[in-house]
């Protein structure tokens, strides 16, 4: 079918199903968007991260930096032999909140050896007063702590010019800036973040109060030295206390709940894909039986079965490309949205202000469209076969019947593609981490589970057989002797079905859980933190402002709280402190194993420094192997310190893993006074909003939240950083409707020449829409029965398996019943609403069948 | 001489003291030693400078140069941390030129005074990172390899210039203190990037220099040399290079003998180029071969290696050549090694640092 025949075939089927093919191309169409638009807000996401913890960004190969708390600068001395392999540069960070509370990261470098490169790399000055300028600008930071350097676009934006000044807060500090020059955007390096701030690095550590500490040392090595043997140089270099980490990991480490949020994301993308290509397939489906003739004629004709296949696919890429196209388009305008919803989130957990947009490449355009055009091919490509294998002769017959398919066969090879994808991640026991086998156990419930639920259909239509009406017996028939389109329709709704359950059921247990985790680590009255993001770990409270706060008349008890990165065995995790003694009789912790918050808190806390205990996150216990009653090294500035551990407790604020122990012990073994925030618990009749006004009023640099506004920020978070996939989970319902609204009509199409025969023989439009609504109403009932079902097994690898196994969590399998109410209303209320016209077609149908096809 | 003036300012004003309150390079200073080989911060810039000639036991022969600078900063109330100082910078060069293998390399680094570099006031013990200078020992790296030299002098020091004060220019405070050990010896170890060591001897030449103010308005560069003849005699000159090429009066040349005495030093003197030679990277044209002709005698400086150019990469830095040299008398007899700088081919020295 060459040539000109075969383009007006293709052409002539998508202009007259107009409406079939603005389907398929909305279906394509969003498919390729919401893909699309996910990785772009990704990787935005991801960006921002990267140019976050990057700091100079200029693609360092290795850091190397403390197991825990701060690196000592004398270390770096020890560090000296590396220079022939590699330039060294030592980074400290900070955090600073301007006055009018935008956050800032402040970049602390060697501004001497470091400077003339952020410059950029200009020519030799062309005189002495050219020289000289240039001399006072790389000198005016070094020579004054208050000068800063900043990001072209932040003076850009913020009309900044040098001598600028910048005021806000460093810690509970009121600090003032002046704005040295600009850092130009290089096309040699990658752009420093907006919000970058630079200086030099011992003035950075007279503004943090952290004299002779530095976060890490980048090295970027040489020409013609490799990665490992940097890395090998580095470790036989290393003192006690440090370690080398490629940067990535730092980076990755630095993002934290990202990766949650990131699996959620992707997890989402491909639930959007799988419903698009049942929508696609269902259009395909539909096109090819309303052509039935053509194909019959073809073959008539003498085209061989290749030949029509051939001619199905290109139809289906022509929409492929067409729907790709403005799936592109569409797919970049929802992830400017998406950006948003990721870059707020962002900014609320991790005081990330740099936006960045979500810029289309080519190729993630390329990406986009090939997977457009394939998710065409492979919904195409089982309608193609069908309309392939149609056979001449009978077709030519109008009537024709279509064999019922054998369901029992594949109902059984669902039942047990459905079990051994329960079995896999239930009984497959891989290291912590590894989740390959869960993920491949979902695909085999969602395949397994779509088939198994094909026997549904004749389940529902057994009764067809005794009834005694010829109404019900008609209605149940199709049920009873499901055919290959009726299986299918059956299948793909319980994918779209089961994706969007399962994902709903994930979402609802996360919120449940986290919801009770937030309630049960928020227990004081106050919580004072300096200005800034809540996440950020630069911000400290000095001691005094500590001591002042806990005297304050109004107060009854203060939980001093930190967490520090740390590295064992290679790995990041944390090490947090509290005042357990505080802590204690109030709760605190949602305790996994170990006894009751009190218990385990009250031991850990009397043991002190002699029989040092500790709390470990699940995520911990998971990550490092470790349970109750197991020891612990912990790296100290004095050296490693045993711990034993006491409590394992839930926490899901990092998938990393968290140690916690008693603030007395933190502070001996890192001699460090200035907590992260200071939790406030008020005495018996104070008034938290008041005090938390008057605090707030006295402290300008602080932030003063009750417990209400505290937990509620940990509830929006959760909000935002999921807000998209609620979003997402709509538009795959909508999909999965749509699709199920296809399906009824061309089932009913389908049913044509029966109710030809049933109009001769008098049934009126009453009795013919009976008969309609039963089959299509039969088939949603299935595949929503089956999509709830499945969708239900594959929340419980999610829940119960994937995510202990990934992150270290357990959470509560919750099931969202208003969300599988809607569903269930929808689809049955959409595939009866579909079922009207269908029923007003029908019923009108001309009685005479020779005068119709005479007409 | 030499780096001094790299790193020196323009202008002086009073006579004891810079504007900004350095002191100024006065007659009558009474060294003693060995505090005056140690750290004057008093003083705005101050180098310490050892170059050598080298033969390990096979005879292969290299040539190396380890400097290291200090240069005070502008004053300012912000002094830095004791790691971090703010107000000093040091800056270091060290290079091996491998007259075998033809090959020249050398490194650079610029911190700050504190952590990773420092100079003791109390003698020679200067340091930048890894590299450090004693009394008695050099080591430093180099692209992978090192040295570790044993260090001897052979002659007590030598002071330049009238009354302790080295002229460098017609303003009476364009002088530095400037201390010479003209003969070292030199015995220790090299070690190859693989970690093959080799053991090589040696001699060796040390420069101590300490001002606030050197280089005049017009000077764009300069010709610098210290000669050790195989009889035993050394000979440190320098060239002062005017913008139109000529040579400033306030140029010198001193003659030293074989005990470390000076028996004489003149302001007539010639340097001038026996041929060209032009360097691939910066397209400096540099005079080499370099002839001096001084009390009555002419030698001849033939670079080891052709290339022994140190390349700045970094913004604003230094492109200057300084290398290993033969030294032959007019008639071509070999008569003694050699360690030259040429400043200010690549760009001029006007107004910086």
């Amino acid at each position: 079918m060459k040539g000109p025949l075969g383009r007006n075939l293709i052409g002539r089927a998508l202009r007259w199903e107009w409406g079939r093919t603005l389907l398929a191309l909305l279906s394509i169409a969003l498919g390729v968007a919401v893909f699309l638009g996910i990785r772009l807000a990704n990787r935005a996401a991801i960006a921002s991260f990267e140019s976050y913890a990057q700091g100079a960004g200029l693609g360092a190969t290795w850091v190397i930096r403390s197991e825990s708390g701060g690196f000592p600068e004398e270390k770096l001395t020890t560090l000296e032999p590396l220079r022939a392999a590699a330039k060294l540069h030592p980074v400290l960070e900070g955090a600073f909140t301007r006055l009018d509370r935008e956050p800032f990261q402040l970049l602390g470098l060697d501004l001497v050896e470091e400077g003339p490169r952020f410059l950029g790399r200009r020519a030799p000055a062309k005189d002495a007063k050219a020289l000289a300028q240039g001399l006072d600008t790389l000198l005016a930071p070094i020579q004054n702590p208050e000068v800063v350097w900043i990001t072209e676009r932040l003076a850009r934006e913020e009309g900044y010019r040098p001598g600028s000044l910048i005021e806000g807060w460093v810690d509970d500090r009121l600090v003032r800036f002046q704005v040295g020059t600009f850092i130009p955007e290089s096309p040699e390096s990658r752009p420093l973040a907006r919000n970058v701030i630079l200086l030099d690095l011992p003035a950075l550590q007279a503004h943090l109060h952290r004299g002779g500490l530095i976060d890490r040392v980048e090295l970027y090595g040489r020409p013609g030295i490799s990665p490992d043997s940097l890395r090998e140089t580095a470790l036989r270099l290393l003192p006690p206390g440090l370690a080398i980490e490629p940067a990535e990991l730092r980076i990755s480490a630095g993002s934290g709940l990202s990766e949650a949020y990131r699996f959620n994301l992707t997890l989402m993308s491909v639930v959007s894909l799988i419903v698009g290509a049942f929508l696609l397939f269902q259009a395909f489906d539909a096109a090819v039986y309303r052509r039935r003739e053509t194909w019959a004629t073809l073959r008539a004709l003498g085209a061989s079965s290749g030949l029509i296949q051939r001619l199905v696919l290109k139809e289906a890429l022509v929409i492929g490309a067409l729907g790709s196209a403005a799936g592109v388009g569409l797919g970049w305008l929802m992830a400017q949205t998406a950006v948003q919803v990721v870059s707020r989130t962002l900014r609320l957990h991790y005081g990330l202000s740099n936006a960045t947009s979500a810029d289309l490449l080519p190729e993630e355009t390329l990406i986009a469209f090939g997977v457009g055009l394939a998710a065409c091919l492979v919904a195409a490509w089982i309608p193609a076969r069908r309309a392939s294998i149609t056979p001449p002769i009978p077709l030519l017959k109008r009537g024709a019947e279509v064999l019922p398919i054998r369901w029992k066969p594949l109902a059984l090879g669902g039942v047990i593609l459905l079990l051994a994808g329960l079995s896999l991640p239930t009984f497959l026991r891989l290291s912590p981490g590894i989740s390959w086998h869960a993920y491949l156990g979902t695909a085999l419930v969602l395949l397994g589970g779509s088939l198994a639920g094909i026997a549904i259909l004749p389940w529902l239509g057994r009764s067809g057989r005794t009834a005694g009406d010829w109404i019900w017996k008609l209605r149940l028939r199709p049920l009873q002797y499901p055919t290959a389109r009726h299986a299918f329709t059956v299948a793909a709704l319980a994918v779209a079905v089961g994706m969007a359950t399962g994902v709903g059921i994930m979402v609802r247990s996360f919120e449940h859980t986290l919801d009770a985790w937030i309630v049960a680590s928020h227990q004081a009255d106050l919580y004072v933190t300096p200005l800034g993001s809540a996440g950020a770990s630069a911000h400290r409270l000095s001691a005094e402002r500590v001591r002042a706060l806990a005297s304050d008349p109004s107060v009854a008890a203060t939980d001093p709280f930190q967490r520090i990165p740390v590295l064992l065995n290679g790995d990041t995790s944390y090490l947090g402190s509290h005042d357990f003694e505080v802590l204690a009789p109030r709760g605190a912790f949602l305790m996994s194993r170990g006894g009751s918050p009190q218990d385990v808190l009250n031991r850990v806390h009397a043991g002190g420094l002699q029989d040092s205990g500790a709390l470990i996150s699940e995520s911990f216990a998971t990550r490092f192997h470790t349970d109750l009653g197991h020891e612990l090294a912990i790296p100290t500035p004095q050296g490693p310190r045993t711990v034993k551990v006491r409590g394992v407790f839930k926490d899901y604020g990092t998938e990393h893993g968290s140690i916690l122990i008693d603030r007395p012990v933190f502070q001996a073994w890192f001699q460090d006074d200035r907590p992260a925030g200071l939790a406030l618990f008020l005495k018996p009749g104070e008034s938290i909003p008041a005090q938390a006004r008057r605090l707030a009023l006295a402290n300008p640099g602080l932030k003063v939240q009750t417990q209400a506004e505290n937990r509620e920020q940990g509830r929006d978070l959760f909000r935002k950083t999921f807000g998209i996939t609620y979003a997402l989970e709509f538009i795959a319902l909508v999909v999965a409707l749509v699709g199920l609204i296809q399906a009824v009509l061309g089932l009913s199409l389908a049913r044509r020449s029966e109710l030809w025969t049933l109009r001769a023989l008098g049934a009126t439009e009453r009795e013919i829409a009976r008969i309609l609504l039963g089959e299509g109403l039969g088939m949603a009932s299935a595949g929503l029965g089956a999509g709830l079902l499945l969708g239900s097994l594959m929340a419980h690898i999610l829940v119960n398996q994937l995510q202990p196994m990934k992150f270290g969590w357990s959470l509560d399998f919750r099931v969202p019943w208003m969300l599988f109410g809607a569903f269930c209303i929808l689809s049955l209320g959409v595939a009866a609403l579909a079922i009207i016209p269908a029923t007003r077609w029908g019923s009108r149908l001309k009685v005479d069948r020779e005068a119709e096809e005479g007409a | 001489m030499r780096w001094v003036m790299l790193l020196a300012p323009l202008a002086l004003l009073q006579a004891d003291r810079t504007p900004d309150g350095f002191r100024v390079a006065r007659p009558g200073h009474v060294f003693r030693f060995p505090e005056d080989h140690g750290n004057h911060p008093g003083f705005r810039t101050e180098w310490w400078y050892w170059t050598g000639h080298l033969q390990d036991e096979a005879g292969r022969a290299y040539g190396f140069q380890l400097t290291f600078f200090r240069q005070a900063s502008p004053p300012s109330p912000w002094k830095g941390s004791a790691a971090w100082r703010s107000d000093e910078l040091h800056l270091a060069h060290a290079a091996l030129t491998d007259v075998a293998a033809g090959t020249f390399q050398f490194e650079e680094r610029l911190d700050r005074g504190g952590l990773m570099a420092g100079a003791a006031p109390s003698g020679i013990q200067v340091f930048h990172g890894s590299w450090s200078a004693g009394a008695d020992r050099l080591r430093f790296q180099v692209r992978g390899r090192s040295l570790e030299l044993d260090v001897k002098a052979l002659t007590p020091p030598v002071i330049f210039g009238e009354e302790g004060v080295s002229r460098k220019g017609s303003d009476p405070t364009a002088a530095s203190h400037y201390v010479t050990y003209p003969k070292l010896q030199l015995a220790g170890q090299l070690r190859s990037a693989k970690g093959g060591a080799t053991l090589v001897t040696g001699l060796g030449w040390m420069d101590h220099e300490w001002s606030s103010n050197q280089l005049d308005k017009d000077q764009v560069g300069w010709d610098w040399a210290g000669i050790q003849l195989h009889d035993g005699r050394s000979l440190m000159a320098y060239r002062l290079r005017k913008g139109d090429g000529s040579q400033d009066p306030w140029s010198s040349a001193t003659l030293v003998d074989a005990r470390g005495q000076v028996t004489a030093r003149t302001r007539a003197f010639r340097m001038a180029p026996k041929g060209t030679w032009r360097s691939p990277r910066s397209g400096a044209a540099y005079p080499l071969p370099l002839e001096v002709s001084a009390f009555g005698e002419t030698w001849i400086l033939e670079p080891l290696v052709p290339d022994q150019e140190l390349s700045a990469d970094r913004p604003g830095g230094i492109t200057y050549w300084e290398g290993a040299c033969r030294v032959r008398d007019a008639a071509g007899v070999e008569r003694g090694r050699a360690y030259v700088e040429l400043t200010g081919y690549a760009h001029s020295l006007k107004g910086r640092f």
